[in-house]
């Protein structure tokens, strides 16, 4: 380590970087600057350890300060003192605090948040049912929802991102043409909208393949004419007609199974597509959009598609996202505390009597949440037994908790005893 | 409602280039026991990954063998308050 520290370079000077990449991970996470590297080698040489994020915040208040390393030696130690204040102490609930960090300003939300969001007309919860579905797992949100980018290339040309819309939107039969039922010869009779079809990127040529194609519709599909299909019923039944005409109006004709609409938008760098209605698997398969940056606000579909880690990232942006909108400023940890919880069996559990609450091990602890009777009358035909290990089961039976100086325990070994046992 | 994505029609879409996940990383038997040495914490005490889970499938298919139960996972994340840090899952059925 050089006695006198050299200015380093600016920070945007590529060349100085240092790759600072997971061992054995393929993508390198993060560059490191001289600077920082510097602050490492202190840190490690006085023994102490700071997160990152510590180390990069005072190496971009200090690296063009051209400092002594003896003041940067002093900063560093105050620096760790200040980090050690702010740690939390051994014992300390920290998931009651969460539970009343979020509770509290959670009491501020109005119930009946339900509002358009800035987001080109597309209605999504937000507010306090937006936060109650998250921290259930609710398999399907009540409004999904998904954003897509695209590469730069692509994200330029209104076309190819219209293409990409139109093969995301899921399009029906109905709304591309007009059907209507000729009773006297047992058939329907599909006219295509010419208009409809060009603005959809559909052809005739496809409308034939996917009516025939489709398996439901049995029925034999002829095209008649430049502009026009007929599918014959078969049978003489009015109830059939009638069925097949329902069958035939929601035949998908194009599209993904579950959005219902896609709008473009021109932001700063591109146009971004958002939909109504969320299928991550099937999007992530389409062409020419930026795969890395899909996004939806259906948690579980993203813990299927892509993991629980992904996850629980995902739990944690949309809650905070959701408080932050509401005004109400919650520590990130908490929400992050509130996700590790909920991701840490290896799938998306739900905080409450079917969640966490519910799988509690102490069965007094999870009588005095909910349900009690059945709780206890189930402990008693199997004979479960109960540690006092947590808060609610030694409140109830009036002992103090095991929390902060109450979780440690003083054994008195007098000296002539410890000796006599050496 | 969500249909599975086929593992074998992901081959364009790699799980791991996510921005959402982040990267992960299968640990031998040696440096299994040097977390669990440094952490003094056992196997069960860990947080739990699904073997079935797309990220732990997708190692499976970069190391070419079959990721049993018990093995441990690291997770290299980032944090909006702690920068980058390294945790640990354990995989199981």
């Amino acid at each position: 380590m050089p006695s006198k520290k050299r200015a380093p370079p600016k920070r945007k000077d590529k060349k100085d970087r240092i790759r600072y990449a997971a061992p054995g991970a393929d993508k390198v996470i993060r560059e490191q600057t001289p600077c920082e590297r510097q602050l490492r080698g202190m840190l490690e040489a006085m023994n102490e350890r700071l997160p990152d994020q510590i180390v990069w915040k005072v190496a971009d208040k200090i690296h063009d300060m051209n400092l002594k390393e003896k003041t940067i030696r002093k900063i560093l130690e105050a620096t760790v003192q200040r980090f050690r204040l702010h740690t939390i102490d051994p014992t300390e609930s920290a998931g009651i605090i969460a539970a009343q960090s979020i509770g509290e300003p959670g009491t501020q939300m109005t119930m009946r948040t339900f509002h358009y969001a800035g987001v080109a007309e597309i209605n999504v919860t937000l507010g306090l049912p937006r936060l109650i579905e998250i921290v259930d797992a609710r398999r399907v949100p009540s409004t999904p929802m998904m954003e897509i980018h695209f590469p730069r290339e692509v994200a330029a040309s209104v076309e190819e991102v219209q293409r990409v819309v139109s093969e995301i939107e899921l399009t029906k039969l109905l709304d591309i043409a007009d059907i209507e039922t000729d009773i006297t010869n047992m058939q329907i009779i599909v006219h295509p909208d010419k208009q409809k079809l060009r603005a959809k990127n559909i052809t005739m040529d496809d409308m034939e393949k996917a009516l025939s194609k489709k398996s439901r519709v049995k029925n034999e599909v002829e095209r008649v004419g430049e502009d026009k299909f007929v599918i014959k019923s078969g049978e003489l039944s009015y109830k059939r007609l009638q069925q097949l005409l329902e069958l035939t109006k929601n035949l998908k004709i194009k599209g993904i199974e579950g959005i219902q609409r896609a709008i473009l938008r021109k932001e700063p760098e591109g146009y971004v597509v958002y939909t109504e209605g969320s299928n991550l698997a099937r999007v992530l398969q389409i062409k020419n959009i930026d795969h890395s940056r899909v996004m939806t606000n259906n948690i579980l579909e993203i813990n299927d598609v892509l993991g629980i880690e992904a996850a629980r990232g995902a739990i944690i942006r949309e809650a905070h996202r959701t408080l932050s909108e509401q005004g109400l400023l919650v520590d990130i940890r908490h929400i992050m505390l509130v996700a590790d919880m909920m991701t840490s069996d290896g799938d998306v559990k739900a905080i409450g009597r079917h969640g966490i609450s519910g799988r509690k091990s102490s069965v007094l602890a999870r009588a005095a949440f909910e349900i009690t009777t059945n709780h206890l009358l189930r402990a008693g035909i199997i004979g479960e037994e109960d540690h006092l290990g947590g808060v609610a089961e030694n409140i109830i039976v009036g002992q103090p908790v095991t929390l902060g100086t109450g979780a440690v325990n003083l054994v008195y070994w007098p000296k002539k005893e410890r000796d006599k046992a050496k | 409602m969500a249909e599975k994505a086929q593992p074998e029609s992901e081959t364009r879409f790699s799980v791991m280039s996510h921005q959402l996940v982040p990267t992960h990383i299968l640990l031998d038997q040696k440096e299994e026991q040097d977390v669990l040495a440094r952490y003094r914490t056992t196997k069960d005490a860990l947080p739990k990954i699904r073997r079935t889970d797309p990220c732990v499938q997708s190692l499976e298919a970069k190391a070419g063998e079959e990721i049993r139960r018990g093995r441990i996972i690291k997770i290299f994340r980032k944090s909006e308050t702690a920068g980058l840090y390294f945790t640990y899952r354990v995989v199981v059925d």
